[in-house]
């Protein structure tokens, strides 16, 4: 019931959300599918079948080595949700401790992390990924963590805004008063309340590191081969854009429907709970 | 004290604090700087010799204080990989990356300010939801896609630009500007969506405040509520916003140059990384952070004249 109810707003259903919804979970039964399954070998060479345009065999074609681009897109859109997901997960769980604290208790380490979230905020984290990846090395799990880190500020300041207000509620109070400790209010009674902003910042999190994680690796310095990804297929098809431009169009569709997704269900909640 | 000498204390500890971070990032990293250069079969005696020679054996503040002084006169000492001054390296594509930043972000402004009055003031639920669709759409193409179906389309089916043959804007300007309009665009389009998205809800909230009701009531006109009430008091939460866009860009630009095979200063920071030419990586980083924070030094002194009511820090 409250499924159904989520669809809908006014009573009438929700198109954007809807929408949302659906291209998401097309596109994540697609890469869960293609994980345990995909028509061809992605990895498997053919040279016979260089460049050869979309056809009922190749739905999107193949590309320079006569891979199938349909199987290396199931299997590289696979890698971007695995980076995505795990970049979200980090930075939700850095995010909502950081922010849990600093917003119950305040005080002095309040103040200063709030100052160390805003300079971190006010810097493009591709940058930061970049330097990271200068640092550390490129890799997939570079990738993640350095995303991962750079995620925390927006969720801790979210969480944060959000115990601001509710710590002051009479529910607290309450509790404080039959004697729940600091940890039992912060993390069952309030944190619950957030869902629905939490939920947003998940949505366009998840958004934000699958962008990232395709930029990175388009500029060589994400995931490395022989993992397909969708931005390291982007930057293998850029030279023969002209030639074979469904090598190009397939796995930039895939981000295109994928992040679009995520980013119409993050719309509704966002906007009452004050946004991110 | 006053409001600007409090900011600017606050601008140079920030700057100083970037330095240290950048400096100190580049000076965890596992490799010898001195071994990078000679390669793997020089001898020991070289390679101390090498250390000598650049300073290396200083202790930590010693090199801090060094690295400081040398930014600050643009000395970012020699590239591993070319061998030449990273001063002489950013000058040369200096111009290039600010070209691209500049023609975007007045694309951004003049597209996404009038489509972002329009979109506040769509009245019916179906045209919000359209709007939201149109700027989410915006938002998840992301931007070295759309530079490569811009590339497709524009440079290599309709032959409206040559891909890859850049005009620096002194030699010929409109070569210049009817080449680099492809790529500000490809940064410019999800910025858009963003700024669209943002001015919406700012017009919107502002339009169901109290003054805009007296406003109405004493019968000013629409027209004149917009430009005379809405837009004034609207202007301080954009101009922080367009500030966050600025920074975005110049991170944008970074993947666009590789798009578009412009020598700006973004390519040279991802070009560096890959062959680890730390010298270039942290003048590219420090040179980036001092923009991005000299922007929001701006914009916090620019809030301030624009509404005096913004509080003492």
């Amino acid at each position: 019931m409250g499924f159904v109810r989520w669809f809908k707003k006014d009573g009438k259903w929700n198109i954007n959300r809807i929408t949302g919804g659906a291209f998401i979970c097309a596109a994540l039964v697609f890469s869960l599918v293609g994980c345990f399954y995909t028509p061809y070998d992605p990895n498997a060479i053919n040279g016979e079948l260089k460049n050869t345009a979309p056809s009922l065999a190749h739905l999107f074609g193949t590309d320079n080595f006569g891979r199938d681009v349909f199987s290396r897109v199931m299997k590289g859109a696979g890698t971007t949700f695995l980076v995505g997901l795990s970049v979200v997960t980090a930075g939700a769980v850095g995010g909502c401790l950081l922010g849990a604290f600093t917003g119950y208790f305040g005080g002095k380490a309040d103040l200063i992390l709030m100052r160390v979230n805003d300079a971190i905020a006010a810097i493009p984290s591709i940058l930061l990924a970049l330097v990271f990846v200068g640092v550390f090395g490129s890799g997939t799990v570079q990738l993640i963590a350095a995303l991962g880190i750079l995620f925390i500020p927006s969720f801790a300041r979210v969480v944060r805004s959000g115990f601001l207000v509710q710590k002051e509620l009479d529910y607290v109070k309450n509790a404080r008063l039959m004697g729940a400790g600091h940890l039992r209010i912060m993390f069952v009674h309030i944190l619950p309340n957030l869902k629905s902003s939490l939920f947003s910042a998940l949505a366009i999190g998840f958004n934000n590191a699958v962008l990232s994680e395709a930029a990175m690796s388009y500029l060589s310095l994400g995931v490395q081969l022989p993992d397909a990804s969708l931005g390291r297929m982007l930057s293998e098809a850029q030279p023969y854009l002209f030639r074979a431009p469904w090598n190009a169009v397939a796995p930039g569709l895939m981000i295109l429907f994928s992040v679009l997704g995520a980013g119409l269900l993050s719309l509704e909640g966002g906007e009452k709970s004050g946004g991110v | 004290m006053r409001y600007w000498i409090k900011k600017t204390i606050a601008f140079l500890a920030t700057l100083l604090v970037a330095a240290f971070l950048t400096f100190l990032a580049f000076e965890v990293i596992p490799s010898d700087a001195a071994l990078s250069r000679l390669g793997m079969d020089a001898t020991e005696e070289e390679v101390a010799a090498l250390r000598e020679q650049m300073g290396l054996n200083h202790p930590l503040p010693v090199r801090y204080g060094k690295f400081l002084l040398g930014a600050v006169r643009g000395d970012f000492g020699e590239s591993t990989q070319y061998g030449v001054p990273v001063s002489s390296l950013l000058r040369a594509r200096f111009g290039v990356t600010v070209g691209l930043a500049l023609l975007s972000f007045l694309l951004i402004v003049g597209i996404s300010v009038p489509l972002g009055i329009f979109a506040a003031r769509a009245k019916t639920k179906t045209g919000e939801g359209f709007a939201a669709f149109l700027t989410q759409t915006m938002m998840a193409v992301p931007p070295f896609f759309l530079g490569m179906l811009i590339t497709l389309l524009f440079g290599i089916v309709l032959r409206w630009f040559t891909p890859g043959a850049y005009v620096p804007a002194g030699e010929d300007f409109f070569g210049f500007l009817s080449f680099m309009i492809f790529p500000a665009f490809a940064v410019a389009v999800p910025k858009i969506g963003m700024t669209v998205r943002f001015l919406q809800s700012s017009l919107k909230e502002q339009m169901q405040s109290d003054y805009v009701r007296t406003a109405k009531s004493k019968g000013c006109g629409r027209r004149r509520v917009l430009w005379k009430h809405v837009l004034k008091n609207a202007l301080v939460p954009v101009v922080t916003f367009l500030t966050m866009v600025i920074a975005e860009i110049l991170a944008g630009s970074i993947v666009i140059e590789q798009v578009f095979n412009l020598s700006g200063i973004g390519r040279l920071l991802s070009v560096s990384i890959s062959a680890r030419d730390y010298p270039v990586v942290r003048a590219i980083v420090l040179y980036i952070t001092a923009v991005v924070v000299l922007l929001n030094y701006g914009a916090d002194l620019l809030c301030r004249y624009l509404d005096p009511r913004i509080k003492e820090l």
